[in-house]
């Protein structure tokens, strides 16, 4: 099964591209913009949840950037991908966001599927016996948002876009504006705070 | 060595956070029908002014555009202080140059409104009935007496 929320996660082939989506969007064919939900809605939300960690906002803040897109896409002029312009619209919304709930670390648990998860992976981290398995998963999650949330949001975004939605460097560069060798060296320094933080699941 | 192999289990436990964090495929059914829901009440909760500025998009004057509205207010603005500051106009001499009731008559006073200001009551024609000629020059124009 393909990863929904992955970057590069198009499991049947587009028979419009992006940008003739854009296009038809432009000319006033709502329905067009539908289709390019449908395609970037997984992925914005993930995005926004791992940013987060918080799928009760992220709910929101997801029709927030598709409405800011809507709204701003007659200026978009195509000199990037519309996916890279989609995330970088997500990106300064969760910065915004974050800046508005500063030091609100906000964890619900309520829509999480922890029955979907594969045993076998989780039980690398976590010893998994019947009684307090859901517990556990819910404490390991508790802790990989506290780490990520630790994160500045530079090194954060990089992180998740990175090692969660599974974007390459140079699509990161793009989003953030910077170079690929800076994205690696965020990266590398998030990595070692993670390790850090999370000392007690890796050893 | 041994920091790589943390890495790799790191990388493994941030893949594992994405399969923890994102819901099943029945979230994301409604996205379309609800982001157009929330777009049609967002319209209805527009105002004019930003229906408008929707409508009507400067791609590449923003900018120049906002400058000019602010220099053309501070112009007004600094036209407004400078009539305000200003030492008294001619035409307010003028307007105190106009006739007190005490030298009219009643009939010439009721001739006589707040903005007539070519109506020339002359003093020695007060017991008279009252005359008035029209100043053929705004008094504002006329030269200055010498004795």
């Amino acid at each position: 099964m393909p990863d929904p929320g992955s970057f590069e996660d198009d499991d049947k082939p587009l028979s419009i591209t992006d940008a003739e989506l854009v296009r038809q969007t432009q000319e006033g064919r709502t329905e067009a913009f539908d289709e390019l939900i449908e395609r970037y809605k997984k992925k914005i939300y993930g995005l926004v949840y791992h940013m987060t960690g918080n799928p009760d906002d992220s709910n929101d803040l997801m029709f927030e950037i598709f409405e800011k897109a809507f709204f701003s896409i007659k200026n978009f002029k195509g000199n990037s991908s519309f996916s890279t312009w989609i995330y970088q619209i997500s990106k300064n919304h969760v910065i915004n966001y974050g800046k508005k709930r500063k030091n609100k670390v906000a964890i619900s648990m309520n829509d999480l599927d922890t029955e979907a998860l594969v045993n076998g992976e989780i039980a690398e981290f976590v010893s998994l016996d019947s009684t307090d398995r859901d517990v556990k998963i819910k404490e390991l999650q508790k802790k990989l948002n506290e780490a990520l949330a630790k994160l500045s949001e530079d090194h954060r975004i990089v992180v998740v876009m990175h090692d969660i939605e599974g974007m390459t460097s140079a699509e990161i560069g793009k989003v953030t504006k910077c170079s690929e060798g800076t994205v690696r060296s965020r990266l590398h320094y998030a990595r070692q705070q993670l390790q850090t933080y999370l000392k007690e699941y890796l050893n | 060595m041994e920091n790589n192999q943390e890495t790799e289990k790191l990388v493994k436990l941030l893949n594992l956070k994405k399969q923890l964090g994102n819901p099943g495929e029945f979230y994301f059914q409604n996205v379309g029908p609800e982001f157009n829901r929330r777009l049609r009440s967002r319209l209805l909760r527009k105002t004019w002014w930003e229906t408008l500025q929707d409508r009507v998009s400067f791609p590449s004057f923003t900018r120049e555009f906002g400058y000019t509205l602010a220099g053309g207010f501070a112009a007004l603005v600094l036209t407004g202080a400078l009539l305000i500051n200003a030492p008294e106009s001619k035409s307010t001499l003028v307007a105190s140059a106009k006739p007190t009731k005490e030298y009219m008559t009643g009939s010439v006073a009721d001739l006589v409104s707040a903005d007539t200001q070519e109506l020339v009551v002359t003093r020695s024609m007060a017991g008279q009935p009252a005359q008035y000629v029209l100043d053929p020059s705004p008094i504002a124009y006329e030269s200055g007496f010498t004795f």
